[in-house]
């Protein structure tokens, strides 16, 4: 098999090969390596490069192999946000802060991935502590959409995204607080899946958001998408938030399609996209009532004001979450006569602008002194939110939305005004908010850049999410052919 | 000003107790007094990025048990919150404290003071980590972080005590009932409680609250009862000179006796507390309540029960044997050696209680011996003019009490034929005694039964040598 033809497999199909001892997993590791080192100069999906460590774990797998235990990833190179904690491997959320820091412990996810025989080619680039949508906002330079370099990869797994839609990963681990996996593989025509809150242990995962902080997957296609979820999700004694899913077997089913589902459009979500969104969108609800889907259309009120929840919950607990960075134990630290100048130097000099916005955003909703009981009272109306669409999945299946308002769009686009970024994050925030999964996948495209959908459901109910990506997926994949890749 | 005005003080205290748990809170690092810097430290207790909290189990179960003992309603759902602020000793940036919605409400201690008896009410038990610690030496400050995450219950009392007096038997009650608990070792000098106190002063039967200082981190009871009487009589001069108390933050000066102002409490400190998102709601089941319940040691005042009815002791008696479960349990293994209860209680009380102290924080002398000696003294083996020694001797030469009280002629001597010549020996020898009784100063006598009693080491059997002098000195007299 050459080695372009390596690149083509997802990740079942290399998982297939390998235990048919067809290639080995060393073999599928250099195709990756050298397609790493061919794009990456100028896609820049990469932070730090780990080969070694990779073909170290190849060695293992193949050693593995050898003696017939072929694990469920064995052989499948991957890549992990670089705000994953990998032991002995830098660390650096893309920020100043960490500039040096190497972490004595690894990811629970990352752990299960590597244990299941995975084999990590690099950390991947994000906006800055995965703050942004657009993957610029990262102190080793912006990431380009490998579909057209002037475009952004979205963000803030940016990094992932590009890896995956390369390809110079054959899957990603990424993180969602509020739509930062699902908008870059929309924007990068892959997939990504943001499951239950507390689905995949949060264990080593820099903390953004840690009630909407989700660990997600993207993946070439939705089996791919499924078939890692499965190895990653249980419960571990190391996060007191993560569910007892484990052995849920997520590709089991996955072809059973969607008769008889209810699945929803959203009063008014026309207007807040763009026409290539709105076309795509209405083609899968196309697609899913063909293949026997209900579509009904129902009310979801909050659409206006779930960013704004989104943003203050997020911006409050971020400013909790980073005040450890303050050059005491670890990271960059700034010189200075005492120990507030150590910290304000180290704090000013080591975070970037969106960062110091959402910290001080945060500080300030918080101060009760301040503000009162502003916080209070945007977590209850976060809890309308909840009870809402819980009750909404009482009487539908699946909402299908738009994932972004429209493909990628350049690099630089908000430079102006940093702040309208945040708009492009509102369907995507609710399955934040809510702690409900969601899936989002390619639909078709604007002629040049392709533009995704996104499929959310109650808690847990991924097995029948997938069912219904999968169903789509098929029938939509000739459309993203068709409309992606032309000037 | 008015001179006619007394003045009387309101007193709150916070106290901040370690939990033995024996780990920290939120992760698995040993929680041990006095190890080596930073060597009882992880990822999670460093706050390095990613870490997560995990809430240790017999840290609740600590907490529940003292809120149960403490007569605390115990919250069925209570959760964590985030208390921000930055400081060097503090790796996360936050501390993980109880503040909306703690695991204990109400309560109160027992205390009893020369005034007489009193509930002290609590406010609140909640649970939270413990910050690190700072060292300075030379104009450098180095951090230790072996304390981070150290389980902590802060005990917030009621504004309840008037007068020192009243606080320090609240320390002292509180101490001992989470002794028993076992769930702290409550040593102010190493930390493991820690105390802060709330007083102000007001016109004596007024309703109103004065204006209130804060004095922070006093290390011992009794420093506790000598800065709130510093710090009564300040505030008390402040108005009757017509001033006005500063609510502000003090510190204790030991050396000077003395509370110094750390700093002005102008304004409210913004900790914009937040519920943590990393720990679920702690709920506590009806079933968990019963089975901290079965497990909870004894109190002191049942223990003191027991001990009047197992052993027939005085209330009194028992009472100073419970003070601690450690010196309970030294007294009931001596008891359990002798048949002679009360005597062994006596013995204890006397001479084994000042020698170890209420902490009891080793034996003495070993349980078998004590109940040996109890047993001489209650078969009338010894006098118990001897015990002392005896325990002192069987203390440092070691060996079977009975065998040292032979060979250091301690044995009561209750033979008239042995003691008879003593006693005529002693009247020889002190022949001033016949002309004082002759003069009719009988209490001569005293001077003859302390000779026979130097002369047989104590031995002689007291009553006994009573009645053979008065017969000597009766025949003497008869004599002439």
């Amino acid at each position: 098999m050459k080695k372009n033809d390596i690149l083509d497999l997802t990740v079942c199909e290399i998982v297939r090969v390998v235990r048919k001892r067809e290639l080995s997993a060393s073999d599928i590791l250099e195709a990756y390596i050298a397609s790493a080192e061919k794009t990456d100069t100028e896609v820049n999906a990469y932070i730090t490069k780990t080969y070694d460590l990779a073909r170290a774990q190849a060695r293992r797998a193949d050693e593995r192999i050898a003696d017939g235990d072929v694990p469920v990833l064995c052989g499948v190179p991957f890549a992990v946000k670089d705000n994953f904690a990998v032991s002995g491997v830098p660390m650096t959320c893309a920020s100043e802060i960490l500039r040096g820091f190497v972490p004595p412990y690894s990811a629970a996810a990352y752990e299960r991935a590597a244990e299941a025989g995975g084999l990590l080619l690099g950390k991947t680039n994000l906006d800055e502590f995965a703050m942004g949508s657009s993957c610029e906002k990262s102190v080793f330079g912006a990431t380009k959409n490998p579909l057209d370099r002037k475009k952004s990869p979205g963000g803030s797994s940016g990094g992932s995204a590009a890896a995956v839609a390369i390809p110079s990963a054959a899957w990603a681990l990424a993180s969602d607080t509020g739509g930062s996996a699902r908008q870059p593989a929309a924007f990068c025509g892959v997939c990504a899946v943001k499951p239950t809150y507390g689905a995949v242990p949060r264990y080593g995962l820099t903390e953004f958001a840690s009630s909407l902080d989700t660990v997600c997957t993207i993946t070439r296609d939705v089996r791919d998408s499924a078939y890692v979820l499965e190895t990653l999700v249980g419960r571990d004694c190391r996060d007191m938030t993560s569910l007892d899913l484990a052995g849920t077997k997520y590709t089991e089913g996955i072809e059973d399609g969607v008769k008889g589902l209810k699945i929803a459009l959203v009063n008014g979500w026309e207007d807040f996209v763009d026409d290539a969104a709105v076309k795509c969108v209405k083609r899968t609800a196309d697609v899913l009532r063909k293949l026997g889907a209900d579509i009904v259309t129902v009310d979801v009120p909050c659409l206006g004001e779930a960013v704004e929840i989104y943003l203050t919950v997020s911006a409050a607990e971020a400013s909790s979450n980073l005040a450890r960075y303050d050059g005491i134990r670890y990271g960059k630290k700034a010189d200075g006569e005492s120990v507030a100048e150590i910290m304000k130097g180290t704090r000013s000099g080591g975070f970037g602008d969106e960062v110091k916005r959402r910290i001080l955003t945060g500080t300030y909703v918080l101060s009760s002194v301040l503000t009162g009981d502003y916080y209070r009272r945007i977590k209850a109306a976060q809890a309308e939110v909840c009870r809402r669409i819980y009750d909404l999945f009482g009487k539908i299946d699946i909402l299908l939305m738009p994932t972004t308002a429209g493909a990628a769009f350049d690099i630089g686009s908000f430079n102006e005004n940093p702040t309208d970024m945040y708009g492009s994050d509102r369907f995507t925030v609710i399955g934040n908010l809510t702690g409900c999964p969601a899936i989002s996948l390619p639909a078709g495209g604007d002629g040049h850049m392709p533009v995704g959908v996104m499929l959310m459901g109650d808690r847990r109910s991924e097995p029948m999410l997938y069912r219904a990506a999968f169903a789509a997926e098929a029938e939509l994949k000739e459309f993203v052919k068709g409309e992606t890749g032309n000037e | 000003m008015n001179d006619n005005i007394r003045y009387e003080a309101v007193i709150g205290l916070e106290v901040h107790v370690e939990l033995k748990t024996g780990r920290k809170i939120f992760c698995t690092c040993p929680a041990s007094f006095g190890a080596e810097p930073n060597t009882q430290v992880c990822p999670t207790c460093l706050g390095m990025p990613g870490t997560l909290p995990v809430l240790d189990e017999t840290a609740v179960e600590y907490a529940v048990r003292a809120g149960l003992a403490l007569n605390c309603r115990i919250n069925r759902t209570s959760w964590f919150d985030r208390k921000n602020y930055f400081y060097p000793d503090l790796p996360k940036g936050y501390q993980i404290t109880q503040n909306d919605c703690p695991i204990c409400l109400g309560g109160a201690v027992p205390i009893e003071t020369d005034a007489g008896k009193k509930q002290i009410r609590l406010t609140r038990i909640h649970m939270e980590e413990d910050a690190g610690k700072l060292i300075h030496r030379g104009g450098i400050s180095e951090i230790d972080c072996n304390r981070c995450g150290v389980p902590l219950i802060e005990i917030v009392s009621e504004p309840d005590m008037r007068t020192p007096d009243e606080a320090k038997a609240y320390l002292n009650s509180l101490r001992r009932i989470l002794l028993y608990l076992g769930v702290s070792d409550c040593r102010m000098n190493e930390g493991s409680l820690r105390c802060d106190v709330n007083v102000s002063v007001r016109p004596q039967g007024s309703e109103g609250f004065g204006v209130k200082c804060e004095i922070k981190n006093l290390n011992s009871v009794n420093y506790v009862g000598r800065a709130l009487e510093y710090e009564i009589a300040r505030q008390v001069k402040i108005l009757e000179e017509g001033g006005v108390v500063e609510s502000e933050t003090r510190r204790y000066n030991e050396d000077r006796g003395v509370t110094e102002r750390m700093r002005k409490k102008e304004t409210v400190v913004d900790y914009r507390y937040f519920a943590e998102p990393n720990l679920p709601p702690l709920c506590i089941s009806e079933e968990y309540i019963e089975s901290v319940k079965r497990a909870m040691p004894k109190m002191p005042d049942e223990r003191a029960d027991e001990l009047c009815e197992a052993y027939g002791l005085r209330r009194g008696i028992a009472e100073l044997l419970v003070q601690t479960p450690r010196l309970a349990q030294y007294f009931e293994d001596c008891a359990a050696h002798t048949a002679y209860k009360t005597i062994c209680a006596n013995l204890f009380v006397g001479e084994i209680l000042p020698a170890v102290g209420e902490e009891c924080s080793e034996i003495y002398l070993d349980p078998a011996s004590v109940g040996a000696i109890s047993t001489l003294l209650g078969d009338g083996t010894i006098v118990s003019g001897n015990a002392k020694r005896l325990i002192h001797l069987s203390k440092e030469c070691g060996g079977d009490p009975k065998t040292i009280a032979e060979k250091e002629r301690m044995i009561k001597i209750t033979d008239e034929t042995v003691l008879l010549p003593v006693v005529r020996e002693a009247l020889a020898a002190n022949p001033k005694v016949l002309a004082d009784v002759r003069r009719g100063k009988v209490s001569a006598k005293k001077q003859l039964m302390g000779h026979v009693m130097r002369a047989t080491s104590g031995g002689a059997d007291p009553i006994l040598t009573e009645r053979l002098i008065d017969a000597v000195v009766e025949e003497a007299l008869n004599e002439n």
